[in-house]
C-alpha cells in the first residue's frame, strides 16, 4: 500500500514537472468558426496533457478572453494557431512563440504541443 | 378678353415615373386628355419632341424618360381644367398606379452556376426576365410577311378603301373588346395588354395616318401596313427600352387589322407538339398568347427588354424567359435540347452534358417549389406577431380588376377601395346600378373579409370632368372630399345607396375622406339613415349595421377623436395627406416634401395620440397610407397597436412574414424610444437596430435536409444557398454561393471527421442562419470525404453579437465527437434540429 502511494506521488510530481503554463492566440480569416474550433482543441489537448493554458480568440467578435501582460509574462511559451496576422503581436516580444496553422491545431492539437519539446 | 381666350395655358413638369411615360401611363394620360375639348400638346424639353396628348402613340414616341422635364400646353375650352387634371394624374395617380404594377423579376447576375460550369456545360448568358427553369427542344419563331397576293393588289378607290378600313377597324375593336371580357377572369396582365391594344386602335394619330395614306392612293392594306410600320419605327428609335418595346404592340395591332382586311391569318398559330423552348428576336403579346401553353417550357429573346407586355404575360403564366441573348436564332438550331433558367438568365445546351443539366433542373425545381410553397403559406394565413397579436394586412385597390390578384396574394381585406377611377375615367357620372355592380363584386370577391369603400375623394386638385367643381387658389386646403358632399348631395346619395346595397353581398365598410370635424360625419350619417329607410321601404336587401368610418388625414380630426368616436365606427390613417397637412409641406413640391417625414418623432406622437384615443373608445383603427407599405416601419405600427394595415397587393406576403418575426413588447419599446427621439435620423437608427435584434431563429427544420443526393461540393453549396433562398433568408443566391466559395478558396472547410463547415458573412444573408445537409453518399470536399455539411451564414453589416456568440459556441461544440455522431446518426431532420437546439441552448 505504501509502495503504491509512493508510485502515485512519483507520477503526480512527474506530471507537475512536465506541466507547463501556456498562452495561445487563435485567428482565422472570417473569424466565424475555425478560430473557436482551434481554441477548443487547444484547451482540450492541454487538459489531457496536464498543461495550464489560456486561449485568446481573435474572431468576428473581436478579441475575447484577452491575454493580459501578466498572463503572457507568467507563461513559459505562447502558441499562435493563426491563418492571419495576430493582432497586437508586440505583447509577445521576447516570448517563445510556436506558430502553426489553424487547421493543424484543429486536426492534430497534440502535435502542436509536441513542438514545445 | 378676346386675347386671353385664345391664349393657351402651359404647365411644366418633371417625369417621376421610374419607367418614363411608357404605354401604360401614356394610355391613362391620353384617355384623360381626350375628355377635354382643348387641344393639348406635350413637349419633351430634353428632345424637343412634341406630341398630341390625346394620342397614346404620339405620347410614347415623345420618349419622356424618368427625370425628363416636359411642358403641357392646352388651348381652347376647358384649357385650365385640363391642365389641373393632367397635373394631378401625372403627379399622383400615375406614380401610385405604376407602384402597384407587377414588379420586375429579382435581378440575379447572369452567371453559369458552378455545378454546370464544372461539368463543362455550354451555355449562352442573357438577362433574367421571368423566373423559373424549363427544358425542351428549340423552336424558332419567325416574323410576319404580307402574302404576295395582297401586297400586289391595287387600291380600289379611296372611298371604298376607307369603307373597308372602317369595317376592319370596327371588327378588330369588337374582337379585342370581347377578348378583354374573356380575359377578365384570367390574369389581369392579359387584360391589360389587350386594353393597351385597344388604346392603340383608338389612337387618333394612327387612324389619321392610315386614312391619309388612303387619300394619297394607297389600298387599305398598304396604308395600314405603312402607318403601322412608321409608328413602330418611331418607337424603335426611342432611347427608352420601355418605349422601343411598344413597337411590337403597334405591329400586333397592325397585324390584326391586316388579317381583318385580307381575311386570312397572317401569323399561323405556332403549334408546339412537344416540350419546347421558343426562340425569337422578340415576341408580341398576341404571339405569346397563341403559343400552346401545354408545351411552352421557356422563351429566349434576342431583344434585351425585360418589361415588354409579352414578358409580363410570361411572368404571370410562370413561363421562364431569358432576354438579351444576341444571335440566339443563329446559335441555337431548331430541335436542339436546351435548358432555360429565367431566374439566373442563361440557356444551357443539354446535348453534351445531359445528366448535369438534368440534375440542375431537378434541384432548381425543388428549390423554387419550396420557396413558392413557403410564400403561399404566409400569404394565405392571418398575420400574427411572434407573441400572438393579430394584424390584418389588407390591400389598396383602385379598380375591380385588381381584386382577384389582391386576394390571391393574401390580402385579409381591402383596406381602401378608391372609388375615384369609376368617376374620373369617363365624361358622365356612373349610375347607381353600375356602381352597385362594382361594389358588390368587391364585397363578394372578399368572401367575408372587410372591404373599405372610400366615398368619392375629389375636388380642389382632383378635378372631375362630370362635376362643375370650383377653381380654387389653394386647392389642398379647399373643397375636397367630404367638404363637397353637401353641395353635390345627389352624387353622394347615389354612391351611398350603391354601397349600402352592396353590403348585402359581403362586409362593406364605408369610409369618408378629408374629415376634419364631427359635424361632417354626422351629416353623412343622417343621409345614410335616410337611405336605409328608403331601402327598407323598397325591400331592397342591405346591411343596416354597415359601419361608417373616416380617414385620418387632417390633423384636426386626430385631436377630435374623443368627439369623433360618437359618430365614426372606425378610423384609418391616410398618412400621405396627414403628413402633408401636419408639416404644412406640399408632398409634390420637392423643395419641402422631405419635411413631411412620417418617421419624424412629432408625427409619431400624433399617431400615438390618435391610436390611444381610438383604442380607449374601443374603435378599430388601421392605416392605408404609404407609411404602412414600408416594411421597416412595421415595428412602429405594431407598437401603435393598429388593427390593420393596407398596402399594395404585391407587398402583402412580405409584410405578413415580417409581422410574424416581431414581438409586440419589443415593438412597443421601439415606439416608446422613437417617441422620445429628437430627430428622424435617431428614429431611423432605432429601426435599423430593430431589424437585427428581432431576427428569425438561427436554425429551423426547413434549413435541414438529411437526405441530400448532392454529388459534388458545387451541388452541395448550391443546395445550401437554395435552402436560405427557399426559406426567405436570402434573395440573391449567387452572392451567397460566391461568398462561400471565396472562403473555400482560402482553404477547404472540411474539418476532418467527415464534416465540412462552409461559412460566409455577406449582406445577401438576410437572417443569421445555420443550414444543414447530410449526404446519402459521402462527397469530396477539398481533399476529404464528408457526409455532413453545415453552412454558417451571417448577415453582413449589422451582424448580431449574440448570434456570433452562438456560432462560436457551435464551432467549439463540433469538436465534441459525441455531438458529431448525434448529428450524423439522427434519424430525421427534426432530430437534427433538436440536437442543434439543445447544444446551442436555443430553446
Amino acid at each position: 500500500v505504501r509502495e503504491r502511494a509512493e508510485d502515485d506521488n512519483e507520477i503526480e510530481s512527474q506530471r507537475r514537472r512536465s506541466s507547463m503554463k501556456l498562452v495561445a492566440v487563435t485567428a482565422c480569416p472570417t473569424g466565424i468558426a475555425h478560430t473557436y474550433m482551434a481554441a477548443e482543441q487547444l484547451q482540450k489537448a492541454a487538459r489531457a496533457l496536464g498543461h495550464d493554458i489560456k486561449v485568446e480568440t481573435q474572431g468576428a467578435m473581436g478579441i475575447e478572453n484577452e491575454l493580459s501582460d501578466a498572463d503572457i509574462r507568467a507563461a513559459q511559451a505562447a502558441i499562435f494557431a493563426a491563418d492571419i496576422e495576430v493582432e497586437r503581436r508586440e505583447r509577445f516580444d521576447g516570448k517563445r512563440v510556436i506558430e502553426v496553422g489553424v487547421q493543424q491545431a484543429i486536426k492534430d492539437p497534440a502535435a502542436v504541443f509536441a513542438k514545445l519539446g | 378678353m378676346a386675347e386671353s381666350a385664345t391664349k393657351s395655358a402651359e404647365l411644366r413638369l418633371r417625369c417621376t415615373l421610374p419607367g418614363g411615360l411608357h404605354a401604360r401611363p401614356a394610355s391613362v394620360v391620353a384617355e384623360l386628355a381626350g375628355k377635354f375639348a382643348a387641344e393639348i400638346t406635350l413637349r419633351n424639353l430634353r428632345t424637343a419632341a412634341a406630341a398630341n396628348a390625346k394620342s397614346v402613340l404620339s405620347l410614347i414616341a415623345a420618349g419622356v424618360q424618368h427625370g425628363d422635364e416636359f411642358a403641357l400646353s392646352a388651348t381652347g375650352p376647358q384649357q385650365e381644367e385640363a391642365l389641373v387634371g393632367l397635373r394631378r394624374c401625372l403627379e399622383e395617380d400615375l406614380p401610385a398606379l405604376e407602384a402597384a404594377a407587377p414588379a420586375a423579376a429579382t435581378v440575379a447576375s447572369a452567371k453559369l452556376p458552378l455545378a454546370l460550369a464544372s461539368a463543362r456545360v455550354a451555355a449562352l448568358l442573357g438577362l433574367p426576365a421571368s423566373a423559373g427553369v424549363g427544358s425542351g427542344a428549340v423552336v424558332h419563331l419567325a416574323g410576319i410577311e404580307l402574302p404576295p397576293e395582297f401586297a400586289s393588289r391595287p387600291a380600289a378607290g379611296a372611298a371604298q378603301e376607307q369603307r373597308s378600313l372602317a369595317a376592319a377597324w370596327k371588327a378588330v375593336r369588337e374582337r379585342l373588346e370581347r377578348s378583354v371580357e374573356g380575359a377578365a377572369g384570367a390574369t389581369s396582365t392579359a387584360a391589360d395588354i389587350l386594353r393597351a391594344h385597344l388604346a392603340i386602335l383608338a389612337d387618333v394619330s394612327l387612324r389619321e395616318r392610315v386614312e391619309h395614306e388612303i387619300e394619297r392612293g394607297a389600298s387599305a392594306v398598304h396604308a395600314a401596313a405603312r402607318a403601322g410600320a412608321w409608328f413602330a419605327e418611331q418607337l424603335r428609335q426611342a432611347r427608352s427600352v420601355l418605349v422601343r418595346e411598344r413597337a411590337l404592340d403597334v405591329e400586333d395591332v397592325t397585324r390584326l387589322l391586316l388579317e381583318e382586311l385580307c381575311g386570312v391569318e397572317l401569323q399561323p398559330r405556332l403549334d408546339l407538339r412537344a416540350p419546347s423552348i421558343v426562340v425569337a428576336e422578340d415576341i408580341s403579346p398576341q404571339q405569346f398568347l397563341a403559343l400552346a401553353p401545354a408545351h411552352l417550357r421557356g422563351l429566349l429573346l434576342e431583344a434585351a427588354g425585360t418589361t415588354s407586355h409579352a414578358v409580363l404575360l410570361a411572368r404571370s403564366a410562370e413561363v421562364p424567359v431569358v432576354t438579351g441573348i444576341r444571335d440566339a436564332r443563329l446559335l441555337l438550331a431548331p430541335g436542339e435540347q436546351v435548358l432555360v433558367d429565367g431566374g439566373r438568365g442563361f440557356v444551357a445546351r443539354c446535348n453534351q452534358a445531359d445528366e448535369a443539366v438534368q440534375r440542375y433542373e431537378q434541384r432548381e425545381r425543388a428549390t423554387l417549389a419550396a420557396r413558392q410553397q413557403r410564400l403561399a403559406r404566409f400569404a394565405q394565413q392571418p398575420a400574427a406577431t411572434a407573441d400572438g397579436r393579430k394584424l390584418e394586412v389588407g390591400a389598396n385597390v383602385s379598380q375591380p380588376e385588381e381584386l382577384d390578384a389582391a386576394f390571391r396574394r393574401g390580402a385579409d381585406g381591402i383596406g381602401v377601395f378608391r372609388t375615384e377611377l369609376l368617376f374620373t375615367r369617363r365624361a358622365e357620372l356612373p349610375a347607381e346600378d353600375e356602381q352597385f355592380v362594382v361594389y358588390a363584386q368587391a364585397a363578394r370577391a372578399a368572401g367575408g373579409r372587410p372591404v373599405l369603400l372610400r366615398t368619392l375623394d375629389v375636388g380642389g386638385d382632383k378635378p372631375l370632368p362630370a362635376l362643375d367643381l370650383p377653381r380654387e387658389p389653394n386647392p389642398f386646403l379647399g373643397e375636397r372630399g367630404v367638404r363637397l358632399y353637401p353641395r353635390f348631395e345627389a352624387v353622394l346619395r347615389t354612391q351611398l345607396r350603391a354601397m349600402l346595397r352592396a353590403s348585402a353581398a359581403g362586409r362593406v365598410w364605408i369610409m369618408l375622406p378629408m374629415v376634419a370635424s364631427p359635424n361632417e360625419v354626422r351629416w353623412v350619417r343622417e343621409r345614410i339613415m335616410e337611405i336605409h329607410d328608403e331601402l327598407r321601404a323598397a325591400h331592397i336587401a342591405h346591411d343596416a349595421a354597415t359601419p361608417l368610418g373616416i380617414m385620418l388625414e387632417v390633423p384636426a380630426a386626430v385631436l377630435a377623436i374623443p368627439e369623433l368616436v360618437a359618430e365614426a365606427d372606425f378610423f384609418s390613417f391616410g398618412t400621405n395627406d396627414l403628413a402633408q397637412y401636419f408639416f404644412a409641406a406640399d408632398r409634390s413640391n420637392a423643395a419641402v416634401a422631405p419635411l413631411a417625414n412620417v418617421r419624424a418623432p412629432a408625427f409619431l406622437r400624433l399617431l400615438k395620440q390618435a391610436a390611444d384615443a381610438a383604442r380607449a373608445a374601443g374603435k378599430w383603427i388601421g392605416m392605408c397610407g404609404d407609411m404602412a407599405a414600408d416594411v421597416a416601419n412595421l415595428p412602429l405600427l405594431l407598437g401603435l397597436g393598429l388593427d390593420e394595415i393596407s398596402v399594395p397587393a404585391a407587398l402583402v406576403a412580405q409584410l405578413k412574414e415580417r409581422v410574424q418575426q416581431l414581438r409586440v413588447a419589443e415593438c412597443e419599446r421601439v415606439l416608446n424610444d422613437a417617441l422620445r427621439c429628437a430627430t428622424v435620423a435617431e428614429v431611423e437608427r432605432l429601426l435599423a437596430e430593430t431589424r437585427s435584434t428581432v431576427a428569425r431563429p438561427i436554425i429551423e427544420q426547413e434549413l435541414i435536409s438529411v437526405t441530400s443526393d448532392a454529388q459534388t461540393q458545387q451541388e452541395a453549396i448550391a443546395d445550401l444557398a437554395g435552402l436560405l433562398f427557399a426559406s426567405g433568408r436570402a434573395e440573391d443566391r449567387g452572392a451567397i454561393e460566391d461568398a462561400v466559395w471565396q472562403r473555400e478558396q482560402v482553404y477547404a472547410t472540411a474539418m476532418g471527421f467527415g464534416v465540412a463547415i462552409p461559412h460566409c458573412r455577406n449582406d445577401a444573408v438576410l437572417a443569421d442562419s445555420v443550414a444543414v445537409l447530410r449526404m446519402q453518399q459521402p462527397i469530396r470536399w477539398g481533399s476529404e470525404d464528408v457526409r455532413l455539411v453545415i453552412l454558417l451564414a451571417i448577415t453582413g453589416a449589422a451582424a448580431d453579437k449574440k448570434h456570433l456568440q452562438v456560432f462560436s459556441q457551435f464551432a467549439r461544440k463540433l469538436m465534441d465527437e459525441k455531438f458529431r455522431d448525434q448529428l450524423l446518426t439522427a434519424p430525421h431532420s427534426g432530430a437534427v434540429l433538436n440536437t442543434l437546439s439543445e447544444a446551442l441552448q436555443l430553446n
